[in-house]
């Protein structure tokens, strides 16, 4: 891990908390990396004791602390519980733990290295099911990365394992996963021919995956330009999801960014606060209320604006996120015509966004300064037109999507089945919960 | 079950309708519970125990052996108790904490091995695994007791940290007829009971075993006990007689054709070659294409 972007995140980082925290984390795998070549002796607990009481005072996020933690305690068990090995299992699952953590931080780069060195190691010890876990949110981490490749290795090895292991379930989403590398890449035909494959065969071995590969349908579908598909295809499934929260709150996501596109963000709004209102998991709400910003910054009133810009100002938020955060605010300000004010957010994301390496966004934040430079030239309550914004190629859950859809559609055109969409949603936004059937028979 | 109220709800969603559940409310009635003989799959979180009730869970498992699934976070307190378990109990670990647990805890349940049959396969095989490097004997009667483990041969001699070649030898010098014949020996094992004391689909049990289908799964089961997955669950075999033919299956030779090939040979060592020209098979499998061996239909 020592030649990895470890040390090139270490080197470029610039507040102190992120770097003590990064650096407990590479402490952390440093002390993994002797303890499974030289076994645990007295230097590696002392060094892990260390570590323990020096998390106290890092300022991380919590599920980053909890799988640090997690780490350091399954470490001092690492030759422990005979042939059975529980101290290296609790390992290996602490390691992907702190992967993930990263990712829900937006630390993709790092996410992949861990995952790939939790993939690597696990196979090394025969630990099937373990390998095919940690090479299956490998492929997720390089995609995104945009390393299409290694993801498609990644995910690909994920389905081989996942069946040796006996996991369907695994073996299923590595190849939904290696499907959506197509549409990322701009294949829809192809990634649409491999999903039909996947959910006929799922159908019949896997069924509790089946969800999981129409969510990725309607991502093609929503891709292709086909929305009233995509939205009906999502919203289809969130009555079949009461037990699996991840997916529930992602649909909700993925939906709300399927009705901006379609031109309805009202509905996308009332998608997003359900999420933000019912979501067990504080980095996922916290997700939907920086959508929410981008949607109010695009298209809703002053008052909603300013009140999500306070509300995400006092939130731990993530280096892309902050960047992010910035540039929403750049457009709102702009929209709403405080020009001063937008150009000193936009510039904010252009350093942020530099600083962290998102060029996607630099490029975002770069374009709407000139926006905001042409608007200072021009009379001054003038807006300029908005530039057209072709949809991002990111899966829509796992990341905001910038791309401010030109202009809301009338209703009168929208076609009666997404309209019940729309009353359903708004039924669950005022305090329905997310209980699909229920809120239905409401609606109708 | 003995979980917190959060993981409850997930051993419900694995187990489907497939099983009762009862609900154990503190360790003081788990412990009371134990001491009955019983063969209910117990499911419990390590870290709700001290490691002193530990020490009693195990002990009331060498009296009356069980299924055990121990389901928990990975914490100081769920792992020193997870020790003892894991040293003297048959239990069968899956911590939490990622993406995919709840798979993970379905085939923990569903698969926990027979606790009869298998120390009666154990009692059979034992001057064979006497044989064994340590490294390897300990790992296979883990993966017997247990019905976790290395999914292949290549897993396993990962697992043990040892070339695919010698590891090979060393089961072959044991008397034991290949690899891959011990671990699917060791899957057959944990799928036993939810074959022959359950309602579960087939098709599910042969998916959670690694199989591509049931007729997969049941060629093995011919293989090695020389009965289908249907018939077991219709007519069971006594444990002693499913034992002894799993047993002589393990560690019989076929007579080999060719002279030059030694007797020691590892029979999967080169596993197409041996398969097709060197090894008489039984009549009712054939061979596809593929070297998959299924029944006729």
């Amino acid at each position: 891990m020592t030649d990895t972007s470890f040390l090139e995140h270490l080197a470029a980082t610039r507040s102190d908390a992120e770097f003590a925290r990064t650096a407990a984390g590479f402490t952390v795998l440093q002390v993994y990396d002797s303890v499974k070549t030289n076994g645990l002796s007295s230097f590696q607990l002392d060094a892990l004791q260390r570590i323990e009481s020096d998390m106290a005072s890092i300022d991380a996020a919590p599920k980053v602390r909890a799988a640090l933690e997690a780490m350091v305690c399954a470490l001092q068990f690492w030759e422990s519980g005979g042939p059975v090995r529980v101290g290296r299992k609790a390992t290996y699952t602490a390691l992907l733990m702190y992967g993930e953590a990263l990712g829900s931080e937006g630390e993709w780069a790092m996410a992949a290295k861990v995952f790939a060195l939790a993939g690597m190691d696990t196979e090394l010890d025969g630990e099937t099911w373990l390998a095919a876990e940690s090479r299956l949110l490998m492929g997720r981490a390089y995609r995104m990365c945009a390393d299409w490749e290694t993801a498609q290795v990644a995910y690909r090895r994920a389905s081989q394992l996942g069946r040796e292991a006996g996991d369907l379930y695994i073996a299923f989403r590595a190849q939904i996963g290696e499907a959506n590398l197509l549409w990322s890449r701009g294949n829809l035909q192809a990634a649409r021919q491999r999903l039909t494959g996947i959910a006929k065969q799922a159908r019949r071995s896997c069924p509790s995956v089946v969800p999981r590969v129409t969510l990725a349908l309607a991502g093609v579908a929503n891709m292709s330009g086909e929305y009233e598909q995509a939205i009906s295809l999502a919203f289809g499934i969130l009555d079949t999801l009461q037990d699996d929260e991840e997916l529930k709150y992602q649909t909700l996501v993925d939906l709300a960014s399927f009705l901006s596109d379609y031109g309805l963000p009202t509905v996308a709004s009332a998608a997003l606060r359900v999420v933000q209102k019912a979501a067990p998991d504080r980095h996922v709400r916290r997700h939907a209320t920086l959508n929410l910003y981008f949607l109010a910054a695009n298209h809703e009133n002053g008052t909603m604006f300013d009140a999500l810009r306070t509300e995400l100002a006092g939130e731990p938020l993530t280096a892309r996120q902050q960047a992010q955060y910035a540039l929403f605010t750049a457009q709102g300000c702009r929209r709403f015509n405080r020009l001063a004010e937008a150009r000193s957010a936009a510039e904010d994301a252009i350093e942020l966004a530099n600083r962290y390496q998102h060029f996607q966004l630099v490029f975002e934040a770069e374009t709407e300064l000139r926006d905001i430079m042409l608007a200072l030239e021009n009379a001054p309550g003038e807006t300029p037109q908005r530039l057209e914004r072709s949809p991002s190629t990111a899966a829509v859950s796992e990341d905001v999507m910038p791309n401010p859809s030109a202009s809301s559609i009338a209703w009168d055109s929208v076609p009666p089945g997404i309209r019940r969409v729309a009353e359903s949603l708004d039924i669950m936004a005022t305090g329905g919960g997310v209980n699909v059937t229920a809120v239905m028979s409401d609606a109708l | 079950m003995f979980l917190a109220p959060q993981a409850m709800g997930y051993v419900y969603a694995a187990l489907g309708g497939h099983g009762i559940i009862d609900s154990i409310p503190d360790a003081r009635q788990l412990l009371t519970a134990l001491d009955f003989p019983n063969d209910d799959c117990l499911v419990l979180d390590p870290a709700l125990v001290t490691p002193d009730i530990a020490q009693s869970i195990a002990a009331s498992f060498a009296q009356f052996p069980r299924p055990v699934v121990a389901f928990s976070s990975v914490s100081t307190a769920a792992l020193e108790s997870s020790v003892i378990l894991a040293q003297r109990t048959p239990a069968r670990f899956v911590f939490r904490g990622t993406v995919n647990e709840r798979s993970a805890l379905e085939r923990a349940i569903v698969l926990t091995p027979d606790a009869e049959f298998c120390a009666a396969v154990l009692a059979r095989l034992e001057a064979n695994l006497n044989l064994l490097p340590p490294a390897i004997r300990e790992r296979l009667v883990a993966m017997f007791r247990t019905g976790d483990g290395p999914h292949s041969p290549d897993a396993l001699s990962a697992a043990v940290a040892l070339p695919r070649r010698s590891m090979d030898r060393y089961i072959a010098d044991a008397g034991f007829v290949s690899t891959r014949k011990m671990v699917e020996a060791t899957h057959l094992t944990s799928a036993y009971r939810a074959i022959t004391r359950s309602r579960i689909p087939f098709t599910t049990i042969a998916s959670l075993l690694g199989y591509k289908s049931q007729r997969t799964m049941d060629a093995q089961f011919t293989l090695l006990l020389d009965t289908t997955s249907g018939k077991l669950r219709t007519r069971p075999l006594k444990v002693a007689e499913a034992a002894d033919t799993l047993a002589l299956r393990m560690t019989e030779r076929k007579p080999r054709k060719q002279s030059d090939v030694p007797d020691n040979a590892a029979e999967d060592v080169k596993p197409s070659l041996t398969l097709i020209q060197g090894r008489p098979r039984p009549r009712h499998v054939r061979l596809k294409a593929s070297g998959e061996p299924v029944t006729n239909p």
